[in-house]
């Protein structure tokens, strides 16, 4: 007995080492004030790994820039990437297309008090121009120099005229910061920022939130900006919920745990349907899901051929695809999204078996022949790309062509697809900025010179296709819309004839908010939800 | 004693850098690079990016030069910067271990409380209805999947009977606690903040339940055979021949000598849990090791995996040292050396 | 053969209930084509996607319209060939391991237990994400993973027995008598041994299935489309509505977990020659 009380008072000991002895110094401290605070949950995997909009590139990156940060020009709620002038009054471009002189309203203060002048801007842009190693560098690299004539105007000079400039604008990598304050914790235009630790914690902007805490993995607590220059809205904080599981999302949601579950997609979205005080509601997204056939001969002779790749297309079930992605999904001709300028959709029963089987005669390959669909273990709004890919397999046997799924870590894959190492994979693509010039990377090309997809499918620019480029580069620069569709059309068309790629499905976004607590809860892709048209009841 | 200290504590700092050194060696085995995990896709099409990004995390230099750095700075009490978080790893370590350790902490007491007491009975009362039932539990202790029973214990107590919280540590628009251990039900112990430990305990007690029952029904297993095994033993029947009570035979004697498998399935079980817990964690939004681990792991951030690895290491290596001075215990006929 | 013919006659309830179970499993496994209504491949069918059990399909049908009941006939060939595979290459490796570190002693023991140590002590997930992906996901390699992570438990467990055998009086007096270290480790210690590392066994046959699910349910065991358990049931975890997708696959898992325990524990409580007098 004796010896059982000893191994207690061990196991006691060990513990109490364990746990440390340092005190509690403060305590919980729920809602002190007593009138009643307004605040909204919402459960998400948001995967966010950086609060630093200088590094932000994660999908909900611009949920939280867009409620902590102002920009020059900020997404039209509820549109597609449209902008809509925010801190600028307007701008001037001028006859080069370079050089954009902004006008800035002269009421923006930063939660701190300080004034919001053009310097800030400068200041804010200067830092990711110096942040090569960054995500959001790719957005701001366009810009040549940007400077500050005075207190209200930002004269940005591009290295080439670019007509989704104002586009990229409305980014997170273009958030204006307190620039004072970001100083004073180790913030540098100059190269050598050593502000992210400090931002990861803390916010810097003049949006109408403050970030409060930030636990990665947990949760991030928005509060209200006291000093916002704005219309405030009626919401006191703001917490997102980190909840990587699906079901714990409709489970909190149901009671009342959440107000808003951003995982679903429509078919987990139908444990909800019609439950009291629940509204179940689509946004459209950019994000497209396509197959990739690369055009490099030695890793198979027989899918590099153009003619194959074309048989593909036609063997698809494309039915079948918005089946399994569900309500609001839509099938791109290819790789220009709905939302963008002139887009083409590819009618649903465009599968043609007969078609399909003469190429296949045609490249030689009557009899079929076997290759490797590489498919990470990852989905697309929830849809799984190994449902995809067994659904790929069962259509192409229809051409005798015998697929072997091969299912890999995502990173994997992804640095299989950085040096062209696989025949045919299952990718999805989401924009960095929304227009359509972002969507030029699925071009040919080749090289240092060349496009990212030009590169992973060793698709060469030739004189064949010198076609797509001559169209691109007129839409890169052409600012009247109408005539920029127009030429998108064109390319698009002209694209169809010949590409390693078949494009599978546009997604939608599936979300559930609490309709007792929320009356407005509206989205685009860039933000997700839009934290700052929130309306509470 | 001391000699026997201080010899282990010199060993588990060679084990230790042994796991530090399998870590580099799989980074370099793995044919990939955290620069195809961490940047986006067309940050990844960029040779400016990827190259500044490179230089950035000394990807650039050979794997041995790599592993020099890193260990020189382990020994200055820097454990490097995560690739994937860009934070100092010691903080996220901070951050997600008492989570962790306070779960597998309650599983544990879980398992082990009922574990040996349903062992002990199942023993006593072999064969009886009794031991049908509890073997019944046991042996679905260690058959269920916890990734799919996770599911189902939530979405029947949670989701239908709504008897608890669906995850995460601690409701949020009530308790934002900070400071303090990190380890919840002790701080809202030392606190005196009763709010905090009844909603920190609802919160803890399914992840819990779903995580200690696998190594319950492992020590329920161990308890019952070893003890059966003791109390066919000689010296027991002679105990018994003497007129000595059952009860004291069973305390008294028999329990000490069948504790010491018991002992080493209970430190194979909280080893267990470290496993589970990715499942867990996931399931039940618990912000802990497991799921940092895991991510840590599918974005090839070689930093924190090495971070990881040696915290769960170090607490094994305790785990262990406390089993092997327990087994010195109960049975003083082992010796250290 | 004797010890099942033993546990029947002795109407050992849960034994009897185990045998059952596993040889019903068994016979499943080796009949699966002819007692699947459908193709678990190749009957894809998006127009009947998500139908719950019905006469038609007794399990219901996946989301790509596939009958869940023959892939759960079909999983079963998986499963159990990895569980069975695992647990014997874990238990060679181990008992030899474990054997020589505990009969040794000292210096040997010291670097045989911390090397275990060292492997044990990885994070099991992570070591078997790493192995799976650099070796490349499928059947083999993912039981290799599970072996390379599973073999330091039974080199534990087979130390302490010889290090406890190791101390009794019997063993002092045959090294007394002059035998030598081998013929004391083999006729000595390890029938000493094999009773509580038989337990282990079959209480690891069931674990080592539960893991290699656990595995396929992370997308590192089987490739799609092979029928297999712990990938049917992370097909239906983002789908919990849909419940039959995961909870007759879970449902499989658990029943063959159990019904290897309960034949452990059976053949526990007859190997142990102490128990066999009692019984």
């Amino acid at each position: 007995m004796k010896r059982i009380v000893g191994i207690l008072l061990l196991c006691a000991f060990v513990v109490a080492g364990f746990t440390g002895c340092s005190k509690g110094s403060s305590g919980a401290t729920p809602g002190e004030g007593e009138t009643e605070q307004k605040v909204i949950v919402i459960g998400a995997q948001s995967d966010l790994i950086t609060l630093d909009p200088g590094h932000m590139y994660e999908p909900y990156a611009n949920m939280i820039s867009y409620a902590a940060y102002d920009m020059l020009y900020r997404v039209q709620p509820g549109t597609m990437g449209t902008p809509t002038p925010s801190v600028a009054t307007g701008v001037n471009i001028d006859e080069t297309d370079t050089v954009y002189t902004f006008t800035l309203r002269d009421d923006v203060v930063f939660a701190s008090g300080n004034q919001l002048t053009a310097n800030d801007v400068v200041w804010s842009i200067n830092r990711v121009l110096n942040m090569k190693d960054s995500n959001a560098y790719s957005n701001v690299k366009i810009v040549e120099k940007v400077e500050a004539p005075d207190d209200k105007t930002v004269v940005i000079t591009l290295t080439e005229p670019d007509a989704s400039f104002l586009v990229k604008l409305t980014s997170n990598a273009y958030s204006i910061l307190d620039s004072a304050v970001v100083k004073e914790h180790g913030g540098s235009d100059s190269g050598n920022d050593t502000a992210k630790a400090w931002l990861d914690t803390a916010s810097a902007g003049s949006g109408p939130f403050i970030i409060k805490s930030w636990t990665p993995k947990e949760q991030l607590v928005l509060e209200k900006n006291a000093n916002y220059w704005g219309e405030a809205g009626n919401i006191d904080s703001i917490i997102l919920r980190e909840m990587p599981s699906v079901d714990a999302q409709i489970t909190a949601l149901q009671n009342g745990e959440i107000d808003i579950a951003l995982g679903l997609n429509s078919e987990t979205a139908k444990q909800l349907a019609g439950k009291e005080g629940v509204t179940i509601a689509n946004g459209s997204t950019a994000l497209m899901t396509f197959l990739v056939m690369s055009r490099d001969e030695t890793m198979s002779k027989e899918m590099s051929n153009p003619l194959v790749q074309e048989a593909v297309r036609f063997a698809l079930d494309y039915e079948g695809y918005l089946t399994l992605g569900g309500e609001g999904c839509t099938i791109p001709l290819n790789f220009v999204q709905q939302g963008f300028a002139g887009a083409l959709t590819r009618k649903a029963d465009s599968r043609d078996l007969e078609e399909a089987q003469r190429l296949m005669a045609e490249a030689g390959y009557a009899d079929g022949f076997e290759i490797t669909l590489t498919c990470a273990n990852n989905n697309s709004e929830g849809l799984e790309w190994t449902t995809i890919a067994q659904k790929v397999k069962q259509d192409l046997a229809e051409i005798k062509i015998n697929v072997k799924i091969e299912t890999l870590e995502t990173t994997l894959v992804y640095e299989k697809m950085r040096d062209a190492a696989m025949p045919f994979y299952v990718m999805f693509w989401s924009p960095d900025y929304y227009d359509i010039n972002n969507q030029f990377a699925f071009l040919p090309g080749t090289g240092d010179s060349g496009t990212a997809y030009g590169n992973r499918t060793k698709w060469e620019r030739t004189a064949a296709n010198e076609k797509m480029w001559e169209l691109a580069n007129k839409i890169q620069v052409e600012t009247d819309t109408t005539q920029r569709a127009q030429y998108a059309e064109e390319l698009q068309e002209f694209f169809a004839l010949d590409n390693p790629f078949a494009f599978l499905l546009q997604h939608a976004k599936t979300f559930a908010y609490n309709s007792n607590t929320l009356q407005h809860v509206s989205y685009n892709d860039l933000c997700k939800i839009e934290l700052c048209e929130l309306v509470a009841k | 004693m001391v000699r026997f200290l201080l010899r282990r504590l010199a060993l588990t700092i060679v084990l230790l850098l042994g796991v530090t050194v399998m870590v580099f060696l799989i980074s370099h085995l793995v044919p990939s690079n955290p620069v195809a995990a961490n940047l986006s896709q067309t940050a990844l099409a960029d040779p400016e990016i990827v190259a500044a990004y490179e230089a950035k995390w000394g990807l650039d230099k050979p794997l041995s030069e790599q592993y020099f750095i890193y260990i020189t700075n382990i020994f200055k009490g820097d454990f490097g910067t995560s690739i994937r978080t860009g934070r100092p790893i010691l903080q996220d370590l901070k951050q997600y271990f008492p989570a962790t350790l306070e779960l597998s902490l309650l599983a544990m007491l879980i398992a082990i409380v009922f574990g040996i007491s349903f062992g002990i009975i199942s023993a006593v009362w072999q064969n009886k209805p009794i031991d049908q039932l509890l073997r019944a539990i046991s042996v679905s202790g260690v058959s269920l999947p916890s990734f799919w029973f996770a599911l189902l214990i939530m979405s029947v107590f949670s989701g239908t009977l709504k008897w608890f919280p669906s995850g995460g540590r601690i409701n949020p628009r009530l308790f934002n606690p900070t400071g303090g251990t990190g380890l919840y039900l002790l701080d809202a112990l030392s606190w005196g903040d009763w709010g905090m430990l009844s909603d920190s305990l609802a919160h803890l007690i399914l992840p819990a339940l779903v995580l200690g029952f696998f190594t319950m029904g492992l020590i329920t297993r161990q308890t019952r055979s070893n003890l059966l095994e003791t109390m066919s033993m000689d010296y027991i029947r002679t105990a018994r021949a003497k007129g000595m009570r059952e009860s004291r035979v069973v305390c008294a004697h028999a329990l000490n000598n069948a504790l010491i498998p018991v002992i080493t399935v209970s430190g194979m079980g909280f080893c267990n849990l470290l496993g589970g817990m990715v499942f867990v964690e996931k399931i039940f939004s618990w912000p802990g090791i497991g799921q940092y681990a895991y991510l840590s792991a599918i974005t090839l951030d070689f930093p924190a995996i090495c971070g990881v690895s040696l915290l769960i290491a170090a607490t094994y290596v305790v785990i262990n040292l406390l089993i092997d001075i327990l087994y010195g215990i109960i049975d003083p006929r082992i010796r250290y050396q | 053969m004797n010890a099942i013919k033993q546990l029947l006659k002795q109407k050992n309830f849960m034994f009897t209930l185990g045998l059952i179970i596993c040889v019903a499993w068994i016979l499943v496994a080796l009949f699966a084509s002819l007692l699947s209504p459908y193709d678990p491949v190749k009957d894809q069918n998006l127009a009947i996607r998500f139908k719950p059990p019905s006469s038609a399909h007794y399990f219901g049908t996946d989301s790509l319209g596939r009958d869940v009941f023959s892939r759960v006939l079909y999983g079963s060939r998986i499963s159990l060939a990895a569980g069975l595979v695992t647990v014997l290459i874990s238990f060679f490796v181990g008992l030899l391991f474990g054997g020589i570190a505990g009969y040794v002693g000292g210096i040997v023991d010291d670097f045989m237990m911390r090397f275990s140590e060292m492997v044990q002590s990885f994070p099991p997930l992570i070591l078997a994400m790493v192995i799976a992906a650099a070796l490349g996901p499928n059947i083999t390699n993912s039981i290799i993973a599970m072996a390379i992570i599973w073999w330091p438990n039974y080199a534990r467990l087979t130390r302490s027995i010889v290090i406890s055998v190791k101390e009794n009086d019997y063993i002092t007096a045959s090294r007394v008598l002059g035998a030598t270290h081998l013929r004391i480790l083999y006729k000595e210690i390890l029938p000493n041994s094999l009773g509580s590392l038989i337990v282990m066994c079959t209480l690891d046959l069931g674990n080592a299935i539960l893991m290699f699910s656990g595995l396929s349910f992370l997308g590192l065991g089987v490739q799609p489309p092979v029928a297999e358990w712990g990938a049917m049931v992370s097909d239906g975890v983002l789908t919990f509505n849909y419940w039959w997708i995961s909870t007759f696959p879970g449902l499989a898992i658990f029943s063959v977990a159990m019904g290897a325990n309960f034949i452990g524990d059976g053949l526990r409580d007859y190997l142990d020659p102490r128990m066999r007098r009692q019984i």
